[in-house]
């Protein structure tokens, strides 16, 4: 079902889970069905009041009643559909005063922030009159670049165009030009302090469900029962455990120790045994642990006379958590973990105390179950136990804490400067960049609220698909140093929804995760439509329990019960695909605890997949159609119910079929190899009534059609859209990856993210810190399918090449690869290295700022002039010049440091040189010099250096199948193997690298290649689908090659023909970003750390290369002492110290500068003094020992 | 030794020499790859800033491409070579550069438009002419302008590709494919689709022969009834020019540069005193 997947991307974008999220999450002014919207209506600004509105204290206001409120108007128990919280354009406030709308290139190249105004329109109401209206700006939010509220949203940058005055009727394409931006980028992400930042998604414990485990804990099995309950932001666990004794004892948050579930249960109201009996037991087997809980609390073992009242059960409470306390301050303890700390998805006032009761009873019933066998331990690895939280719930979480604060500042600026006569005034007493700040400072550092770190990450920009990947990425919030093996492993539930293969080796691998091809994220809908239509179908709200009924839950909550739930179900799904219900509802009916489960929550991660009715499907070839002439989306394909949005829940329930037949491997018509990408199945969705023995392919390459049998059976409920829909993004690049290890294919997704190649084509006007661009990035010849999709072939990072299969001399032992140095001297393999240097006229306190300018000869540190012969006369280079070494691409001096300095004479203090120079060990050319100015109005100056980057001896290199390797040769062209075609191989790869690491893919894209080449047509790899092997083959020996791929050999340098005959192909290989030019060091002097006068450590520092432990046993083991002396010693932090010979004294000698001869400060001895040779280290110890008031003191003595 | 010229064009040629010992042969195709002097760019000055027309528009010389990239392209370009040009370090005027070692050419090419090798102009050898005139070398936008002034000179592929003037060198060992016809029933199909490559036919066998490089027949080794013999000491030659020097013109001077190259040995002979 090609055209399906086609239709998805025509619409949707990769990365459109991320913006959708967004926009649901930003409010308009004409749309206030948002999140932020939602998050203001529920702002609270104490516990006592109500949300969406500030009560300013009586005690303050000279008793009259203020109240301003924020949040929704709510009239009749209908809330107000106008928005009182709304985000504006993009903007940024210039220096001068003026406001402009910004686009996201300009906030890259000014390192501005991409973001909107946040206003608020509040009502005061004075007294119960109201008083005013206003709208108050509050501060400011990052923009997503793509989402509704971005310049370069399509409505949105047409009026921008037109306000300044660009190129009218354009397309959206040529739109995108004019204002610096790369038509095929995907958006996404944020821009703040002019760089790039995702927010990555997080994956999550699904909240307010139960889940039962048996624990191991001190040798006897435990069973606990689990609720992270979540209400607004607030996120609290309970857990009921079972103790070998029988016994439920409850923890919870924020409260130390736990409380028998019987005491609970009557502390929350439920006072008789029977009603607590009955909120727990479903069977018969669970009666003596209940009454052995119900009788624990009524014994006086825990409290005298025994728990029985909800009197008994409260001062127990507060016996045990605030004893010895007043007694208001007891009950206010016990209401706040009984209200606020309990449960609080259930309700925070006294009268939600019963309803916890009785869902603590259910929790308990959970446990009981699990502990009699009757239902199994919850998998806490499958899916539809967890929830994926996007940019939109992360950014709801900031939002709310920030815009908390922001009203809690409101109310205390309000009370703080009323006044009778004045009254009251919002607008000034607003502190903007209170919100402003926080939102930055967390999207700027990743540390988000509730102490987590980066979420926000700087955006991966080597290639084009690791941007992709990166924001298609889910991380679990899971420490890395623990093991969790289980959480680390594929589970079955991410088939199509995560990518099996693409994640990290390592301390990561597992729990960073990337999301499959065509996944959605569920936004959350009401339930109430839910909940109405199954109590009309018989859903009963009775508390019994009957063997017969199942129980009914509606996003985890005990709704009620029915006695035919397979029958609800069925009419649950027939409602949603016939769209009276939302096709975010998802429901499964559990036959082994006969519970019905519906799911409408937020972050579910869902995949499509095609209804099916008497082996056949429902979408027809009509519908296929209208989907391709864009007549149809594919929200109408699940408003029709033949195509439906699958969550982990329901997908239990049904029974997929991969694929609707087999196919013959050739076409009986045409004889001709056929895939599953070049046959069709015509005819589907017709007669649905009846299974049919026969289906109906067409053959694409004849187009004739021809009958296979039928292997849908009535009983599949679904069928696969395509099973290649099960990989990520950067695995589905790979071509024939089923021929592959698994291990590999993560290998190659892994380095895919690390090749280089057009990463934007907006590269020219962008300043990222570093870059590459390869120089004639090609498509490749075997291609798959989803390369469409993402538009690969707009950003390729690769090239073909030219691959023999043999060892030569030794130089590709241990995967290095042979290159031919005519390939790469006419262009294989070249690239550019960027890297921007930026400079800011920075302005200090006191009026004085840095200045752009040649240093002239009385600036502090000034080098020589020719230092500076590339600089205009404003201190800035000329494009195009050559730069290498420490030269100095911006001239600038810094106002004098206060009180340093200044040398020994005291005179007027001199400005500093603190020009901008290349780093030490790099060269090339001055690309692009952009000179701008700051929010600040200050000038900031950027220089973009490029460098070529041949290929040279080190560099590496990667092919799609894990197959990485470095350069070990680069070999003259008459010196390679040749062909008797006279085809001289690109490159040559060792042999041994094939077998122990099983890349048939690797072989079959070598031969997939060589036939692309020999036909000209490019050939399809893609997973499950692609080109068959024999029909490559066939191929092959079509055009005079053997089927092999095979080919006659001579040596290059001796001429003689090979005695076996050499493997050759053309595949697709990537340049990875680890290259020579960046890594290669060494050193003879260099700087020293100032602290211990070693050597520095690092490249970047001109460093030395560690001479450590294990080298200096080496020399130990020689007895090379002279040697170990130079090492550590001379070439390191060797000094001479000057040591007082008195043996009562061992002090260091000082130099007497007016006398010229060297004397002990403290014994006063000038005859007695010695040089002594140690470590500098060795000194800084004695001096610090000093400081500590340990005298240390050196007694010389002579060497015996 | 026999020499046989197959096939022969102004860029390719193909031919047979017999009684030829392998390293011969290698020598012969190792000369040809890298030993033939052809001229081409060495040096590329590109000039930076507003260039103007006649009419005083003003174009930019910041162009898509980098100026590495566009000098590298410029030296691939093959320029039609006249053999008795001098290498610049044997030249009369000691490597400073003059008309006998050295060829200037310009680019002077207004956007928009496509910049061309036929855009590059030879200022002072009229005949040294890119032997394509259809290589695209930069694209320029309507205010993009490429001036730029380059010296082309002598060298030998052994130095750099660009100087490469053959490509696609390669010999093959002849080899003789004895097919039993009993055994080998596709015999007749071979003979209809390759009549020129039958040797041999009588009752029992056929013989053929791959070197007019038909695939098929070389893959036929290793099958049933097939019989396979090398000569070693005959070999096809094949290569082909980028079109700075005819193929012929390359041959004779590759098989003249041999023994030049030998007798290096013989002129540094020094009798030991």
């Amino acid at each position: 079902m090609k055209e399906l997947i086609d239709a998805f991307f025509k619409k949707e974008g990769v990365v459109n889970h991320q913006i959708e999220s967004m926009n649901y999450f930003y409010s308009t002014q004409n749309n206030a069905a948002s999140i932020m919207q939602q998050v203001v209506d529920e702002t609270k600004i104490s516990d006592e009041e109500e949300p969406g509105v500030i009560v300013l204290d009586k005690l303050k206001t000279g008793s009259s009643d203020i109240r301003v409120y924020f949040g929704r108007r709510v009239i009749n128990g209908k809330v107000s559909k106008e928005a009182t919280i709304w985000v504006d354009k993009p903007e940024i406030k210039e220096a001068s005063g003026a406001s402009n709308q910004i686009t996201p290139n300009e906030a890259r190249l000014r390192d501005l922030n991409y973001m909107a105004s946040v206003f608020l329109k509040v009502r005061v109401v004075v007294d119960g009159v109201e008083r005013e209206q206003d709208t108050v700006k509050i501060g400011e939010i990052p923009v997503m670049v793509r989402s509704k509220v971005c310049t370069l949203y399509e409505k949105n940058l047409e009026t921008y165009i037109e306000k300044n005055n660009g190129p009218q009727n354009t397309t959206l394409e040529e739109k995108l030009h004019y204002v610096g931006e790369d038509p095929n980028d995907s958006g996404g992400y944020f821009i703040i302090g002019g760089s790039e930042r995702v927010i990555v998604s997080l994956e999550d414990l699904a909240p307010n469900r139960i889940l039962v485990e048996a624990e191991e804990k001190y040798e006897s099995k435990v069973e606990v029962a689990k609720v992270f309950s979540q209400k607004g932001g607030f996120r609290a666990l309970t857990a009921l455990e079972k103790g070998s004794d029988g016994i439920i004892n409850v923890s919870i948050p924020s409260v130390a120790g736990t409380i028998p579930l019987a005491i609970l249960m009557k502390a929350l109201g439920i006072e008789k045994d029977k009603e607590i009996h009955d909120a727990i037991g479903s069977v018969r087997e669970m009666e003596p642990i209940i009454y052995a809980n119900i009788e624990e609390a009524v014994t006086n073992k825990l409290f005298q006379n025994g728990v029985h009242t909800t009197e008994d059960a409260v001062s127990f409470l507060e016996k045990k958590f605030a004893s010895g306390q007043a007694k208001e301050y007891r009950e206010k303890k016990i209401s706040q973990m009984l209200d606020k700390s309990l449960l609080p998805h259930l309700g925070d006032q006294p009268q939600d105390r019963i309803k916890k009761a009785v869902y603590l009873g259910r929790m308990a019933r959970s446990l009981l179950e699990l502990n009699l066998g009757l239902r199994k331990e919850d998998d806490k690895d499958h899916l539809a136990n967890k929830r994926i939280k996007l940019s939109g719930d992360l950014m709801d979480e900031l939002f709310r804490s920030a815009f908390l604060s922001v009203m809690k500042d409101l109310k205390y600026q309000l009370e703080r400067t009323y006044s009778k006569r004045r009254g009251v005034k919002v607008k000034p007493a607003v502190r903007q960049d209170l919100l402003t700040q926080k939102m930055l400072h967390a999207m700027a550092t990743g540390n988000w609220t509730g102490g987590r770190t980066g979420i926000s990450q700087l955006l991966d920009r080597v290639s084009n698909v690791s941007t992709l990947s990166h924001l298609r990425r889910v991380i679990s919030p899971l420490t890395r140093s623990q093991p969790h093996f289980e959480a680390r492993d594929l589970h079955p539930t991410q088939w199509g929804r995560i990518c099996p293969n693409e994640t990290p080796e390592g301390q990561n691998c597992g729990l960073v995760k990337n999301a499959a091809l065509i996944i959605n994220v569920t936004e959350g809908v009401d339930p109430t439509p839910v909940l109405d239509l199954i109590m009309q179908n018989g859903v009963r709200e009775v508390v019994e329990e009957n063997p017969n009924s199942g129980r009914v839950y509606v996003n985890g909550d005990l709704v009620g019960y029915h006695d035919n739930p397979s029958a609800l179900v069925s009419t649950v799904r027939e409602s949603r695909r016939k769209g009276r219900l939302s096709n975010e509802v998802n429901i499964r009916y559990d036959l082994e605890t006969r519970e019905v489960i519906i799911n409408c929550d937020r972050g579910r991660i869902r995949r499509p997949l095609l209804t099916l009715q008497n082996g056949n499907t429902l979408i027809d070839q009509k519908t296929l159609g209208k989907l391709e002439s864009g007549d149809h989306t594919l929200l109408d394909l699940t408003a029709m119910g033949v195509m439906e949005w699958i969550d982990a829940e329901e997908e239990e329930d049904l029974f997929v079929a991969v694929y609707p037949y087999d196919l013959p491997e050739k076409c009986p018509k045409c004889s001709e190899y056929i895939s599953r990408d070049t046959t069709k199945w015509v005819g589907h969705g017709v007669n649905t009534e009846e299974r049919m023995e026969e289906l109906t392919v067409q053959c694409l390459k004849c187009n004739e059609e021809f009958k296979v049998s039928n292997a849908l059976a009535t009983e599949h409920t679904h069928l696969e859209i395509d099973p290649s829909l099960i990989l990520g993004v950067v695995a589905s690049i790979i071509p024939y990856p089923e021929h592959n290890s698994s291990p590999r294919i993560t290998m190659a997704a892994a380095m895919t993210k690390q090749s280089i190649g057009l990463s934007s084509t907006n590269f020219r006007i962008r300043s990222d810190t570093r870059g590459h661009i390869l120089h004639y990035p090609q498509l490749p010849l075997v291609k798959t399918r989803v390369m469409d999709h993402i538009k690969y072939d707009k950003k390729p990072a690769g090239q073909n090449f030219v691959v023999a299969v043999l060892s030569y001399q030794g130089y590709n032992i241990q995967d290095a690869i042979v290159f031919n140095r005519a390939s790469i001297e006419r262009g294989l393999g070249r690239s550019s290295f960027f890297r921007t240097y930026t400079a800011e006229e920075k302005r200090y306190p006191g009026g004085q700022e840095d200045k752009f300018e040649i240093p002239t000869h009385d600036v502090l540190g000034a080098r020589a002039e020719e230092f500076y012969k590339n600089l205009d006369e404003s201190g800035i280079i000329f494009p195009e010049s050559y730069v290498e070494g420490s030269d100095v691409l911006v001239g600038k001096t810094s106002p004098p440091r206060f009180l340093e300095e200044g040398g020994d004479k005291l005179g007027p203090q001199r400005r500093r040189e603190s020009s901008i120079t290349m780093r030490p060990n790099e060269k090339g050319f001055v690309d692009n010099v952009i000179l701008t100015v700051s929010e600040s109005n200050s000038r900031i100056v950027k220089i973009r250096v490029r460098s070529d980057r041949t290929p040279e001896l080190g560099d590496k290199f990667a092919s799609r199948h894990g197959q990485k390797g470095v350069i070990g040769a680069v070999v003259s062209q008459e010196d390679m193997p040749f062909t008797e075609d006279g085809i001289i191989p690109d490159i040559i790869i060792n042999p041994h690298a094939i077998p122990s690491r099983m890349t048939v893919g690797h072989i079959l894209e070598m031969i997939g290649g060589k036939v692309a080449s020999l036909t000209g047509d490019v050939v399809d790899g893609t997973i499950f689908s692609g080109e068959p092997e024999k029909s490559l083959r066939e191929e092959l020996v079509r055009h005079g090659f053997n089927r092999y791929s095979t080919e006659i050999m001579y040596d290059g340098i001796t001429g003689e023909r090979f005695q076996t005959e050499i493997f050759t192909g053309v595949i697709y290989y990537q340049k990875l970003h680890h290259m020579v030019a960046g890594k290669f060091h060494a050193r003879s002097r260099g700087p020293v750390q100032i602290l211990t006068r070693q050597p520095t450590e690092g490249r970047s520092r001109q460093g030395g290369l560690r001479f450590g432990e294990m080298e200096r046993d080496t020399l130990i083991a020689h007895g090379a002492a002279m040697v170990i002396k130079d090492r550590l010693l001379d070439q390191s932090d060797g000094t001479i110290l000057y040591v007082c010979g008195n043996p009562s004294c061992g002090h260091l000698a000082i130099f007497d500068r007016k006398r010229g001869n060297l004397k002990c400060p403290v014994c006063g001895n000038t005859g007695n003094i010695h040089p002594v040779e140690t470590s500098y280290a060795f000194k800084l110890m004695r001096d610090e020992l000093t400081t500590m008031g340990v005298m240390m003191r050196l007694v010389l003595g002579d060497l015996k | 030794m026999a020499m046989k010229i197959l096939e022969s064009s102004p860029r390719f040629a193909r031919f047979e020499i017999t009684d030829i010992t392998t390293s011969e042969a290698n020598a012969l195709r190792r000369t040809l790859i890298g030993d033939i002097p052809k001229l081409a760019i060495d040096k590329v000055s590109i000039h930076h800033g507003q260039i103007r027309d006649k009419d005083g528009n003003v174009f930019g010389s910041s162009l898509a491409l980098f100026d590495e990239m566009i000098a590298q392209r410029l030296a691939m370009v093959p320029l039609v070579t006249d053999l008795k040009m001098n290498f610049r370090d044997e030249c009369t005027c000691e490597g400073k550069g003059c008309t006998l070692c050295t060829v200037t050419y310009s680019i002077n090419k207004l956007g928009p438009g496509t910049v061309m090798s036929s855009d590059l102009q030879p200022l002072n050898n009229p005949s040294a002419v890119p032997s394509d005139l259809d290589i695209p070398i930069v694209k320029l936008r309507k205010d993009q302008a490429l001036l730029v002034t380059a010296d082309a000179m002598m060298g030998r592929g052994s130095l750099h590709s660009k100087w490469q003037v053959s490509s696609g060198v390669s010999y093959k060992v002849h080899r003789e494919f004895t097919f039993q016809k009993s055994a080998f029933h596709r015999w007749t199909s071979l003979k209809e689709k390759y009549p020129n490559a039958v040797l041999t036919e009588n009752k029992e066998r056929i013989t053929f022969t791959d070197d007019n490089g038909d695939g098929e027949i070389t893959s036929m080794s290793g099958e049933k009834g097939v019989e396979v013999t090398e000569d070693q000491n005959r070999y096809v030659f094949k290569f082909e020019t980028d079109g700075s020097l005819p193929a012929i013109e390359v041959l004779d001077y590759s098989l003249k540069r041999i023994p030049q190259r030998l007798n290096t040995l013989l002129d540094s002979l020094v009798t030991p005193d």
